[in-house]
C-alpha cells in the first residue's frame, strides 16, 4: 500500500469540501470523504489515476445521500437550518442559492466552477450527454443570475 | 447573447468561483447543526446527535459567560463599550445593532431599524487580509466617492465593509427585506466612521458560535401551518428559515421566518409594536418579543397574509431563544 498515506493526507481536505459543496453538510461532507477514501485504499493497487476515482466516488456518494436527505425531508417539517458558513453576508446568501438548486444542477456548478472540470469531463464523470450537462449548466445560471439580480 | 450578458455571466462565474472555494474553506470547522428526526437512526448517528448536543448545551454556556462580562451588559445605561463606539456613525434610525458573528479574524454587526423593518450589515477584519487584495477599495477611494459596497482596504492590510447585500433582492415579494433607505453615503460616513474610530480597539471579543433555538420557530410554524422546511441561514444573533409548500415537485418559499437577537440597546416597548407591510403578492410583519427578539414574518401569496401574525403569536408563547443579553453568570466558571 505504497504512498496512500501521503494521498491521503493529500486529497483529505478537497475531497470533503467536495462534498461539502454538494451535500451542503460539514457532517455529511466527513463520512462522505472518509468513505470515498476508504474506497480508494480498497482498490488501490488497481488503480492508475486515484485522483480521479477519489472524485468519481466524492460526487456519486455526495448525490445519492443528498437524493436521500431531500426525500426525508418531504416527510418532515421540522427545522433544519444551513449552518453558518462565513462571516460575508453576500457569499452566504449565494451560497443559499447555490444550494436551492436541484441536486443535478449544484452538482454540475460544483464541478464547472470549483473543480473547473471541462463539460466534457463533467459529462464522462457524470455520465450524461455533454449537451445535457451543457443545457443544466445553462438553466442553473439563468435561476442564480435571475435570483441575484 | 450580446456583449453584456457575457460580461454579466463572466462576473457571475467568478463570484461562484469565489463563494465555492470562500465555502469550501469552512468544511473543516465543527458544525453546530439541529439535524431532522431520521425514520431509521444508527447507533452512530445517535452518538452523533448526543454530541451535538453536548457542544450546544457547551456554546450556550459560554454565549452566557460572555455576555455576563461587564462589557457584554445591556441592561439600564452600561452600554458595551464596542457599542458605544459604533453609535455616533450609525444610520438615523438604525441604533440597535446585534454582534452577529465574531471569531479571532472578523466581527460582524447587524444594525436594523425596528420601524421599517430594514437591516444593516458591517463587518470589521481582525488581521491582515493580504496586500491590496482584489475587489476592494482604499479609505481615499471611498473618501472620494467610491461604490460603498465593495470592502474597504486599511492601510494595515484589515478590512472593513458595510452594505445591504444580503438584502440585495430589494423586494418583499422575493421574500427579502427592503433596505432602500440606507443611502449610499450613509454607508460611506459608517465605513469611514469604523476606520478611523473603532479599528483597532474597542471590538468585541469572540464569543461561541451557537445557534439560536430555531426549534422554538420550528414548533411556532408548525403549530399555525402545514409547509416543509426549505433551509435557511443560522448564526447566534440573527437567521432565517423559508418554508414551501408540501409536495415532490419545487416550489418558491411561501414563508420566510428571520429573528434578529441580543440587540443593544433592547428595543423599547414602543418599537416591540407589532407592524406589517405589503405590496400585492407579500406581506411582512414584524414584533419585537418580550425575549429581546425581534421576529419577521413574510408570506407570499397564496399563503394568507394573516398566517405571519399568528406565527409571531406562537413564537411569543412559546418564548424561544436562549437569552443572549443574560446577566446571570452560568452555575460553573
Amino acid at each position: 500500500m505504497d504512498g496512500f498515506e501521503e494521498f491521503y493526507r493529500a486529497h483529505l481536505d478537497r475531497a470533503r469540501s467536495l462534498a461539502h459543496l454538494i451535500t451542503g453538510s460539514r457532517a455529511v461532507a466527513q463520512e462522505v470523504a472518509q468513505d470515498a477514501l476508504m474506497a480508494v485504499h480498497d482498490a488501490w493497487d488497481e488503480l492508475d489515476n486515484p485522483s480521479a476515482y477519489l472524485r468519481v466516488v466524492v460526487v456519486n456518494r455526495s448525490r445519492s445521500i443528498q437524493r436521500r436527505l431531500v426525500r426525508e425531508r418531504l416527510h418532515l417539517s421540522r427545522f433544519v437550518p444551513v449552518e453558518p458558513s462565513t462571516s460575508d453576508p453576500v457569499i452566504d446568501e449565494t451560497w443559499h442559492l447555490v444550494r436551492r438548486l436541484p441536486i443535478e444542477q449544484r452538482t454540475i456548478i460544483v464541478l464547472r466552477f470549483y473543480e473547473d472540470l471541462s463539460l466534457a469531463a463533467i459529462a464522462e464523470l457524470l455520465d450524461k450527454p455533454v449537451g445535457t450537462v451543457k443545457s443544466s449548466l445553462h438553466r442553473a445560471l439563468a435561476r442564480l443570475k435571475e435570483n441575484l439580480a | 447573447m450580446n456583449g453584456l450578458d457575457n460580461h454579466v455571466d463572466r462576473d457571475l462565474e467568478e463570484h461562484l468561483r469565489h463563494v465555492l472555494y470562500s465555502v469550501a474553506a469552512t468544511s473543516g470547522r465543527a458544525e453546530l447543526r439541529m439535524i431532522a428526526e431520521q425514520p431509521h437512526r444508527s447507533r452512530r448517528h445517535q452518538l452523533v446527535g448526543a454530541l451535538a448536543a453536548l457542544l450546544l448545551l457547551a456554546g450556550a454556556s459560554a454565549v452566557a459567560w460572555v455576555a455576563s462580562r461587564p462589557d457584554a451588559q445591556r441592561t439600564g445605561s452600561a452600554l458595551p463599550g464596542w457599542y458605544q463606539a459604533v453609535a455616533p456613525a450609525l444610520p438615523e434610525g438604525f441604533e440597535h445593532v446585534a454582534v452577529t458573528w465574531s471569531n479571532e479574524s472578523f466581527v460582524s454587526f447587524q444594525a436594523i431599524n425596528p420601524m421599517s423593518p430594514s437591516l444593516l450589515y458591517f463587518t470589521v477584519s481582525r488581521e491582515r487580509r493580504g496586500p491590496n487584495p482584489e475587489g476592494t477599495i482604499t479609505v481615499e477611494e471611498l473618501r472620494s466617492g467610491a461604490d460603498p459596497d465593495r470592502p474597504v482596504s486599511l492601510p494595515d492590510g484589515r478590512e472593513i465593509s458595510v452594505d445591504c447585500q444580503v438584502l440585495t433582492l430589494a423586494s418583499v415579494d422575493r421574500m427579502t427585506v427592503p433596505c432602500a433607505d440606507v443611502a449610499a453615503s450613509q454607508r460611506r460616513a459608517l465605513a469611514l466612521a469604523l476606520a478611523f474610530d473603532v479599528v483597532p480597539q474597542q471590538l468585541p471579543a469572540p464569543a461561541a458560535e451557537v445557534s439560536a433555538s430555531e426549534s422554538s420557530l420550528a414548533i411556532a410554524v408548525e403549530s399555525v401551518t402545514n409547509l416543509r422546511s426549505d433551509g435557511g441561514i443560522s448564526r447566534p444573533n440573527w437567521g432565517y428559515a423559508q418554508y414551501s409548500e408540501l409536495g415532490d415537485g419545487e416550489s418558491p418559499p411561501l414563508l420566510q421566518i428571520r429573528y434578529s437577537a441580543g440587540l443593544v440597546p433592547p428595543l423599547s416597548e414602543s418599537e416591540r409594536t407589532r407592524r406589517s407591510a405589503g405590496t400585492d403578492g407579500a406581506t411582512i410583519t414584524w414584533q419585537g418579543l418580550p425575549n429581546g427578539w425581534l421576529m419577521m414574518a413574510i408570506t407570499r401569496t397564496p399563503l394568507d397574509p394573516a398566517t405571519g401574525g399568528l406565527i409571531l403569536d406562537a413564537a411569543a408563547a412559546h418564548k424561544p431563544g436562549p437569552a443572549t443579553n443574560a446577566t446571570t453568570p452560568p452555575a460553573t466558571p
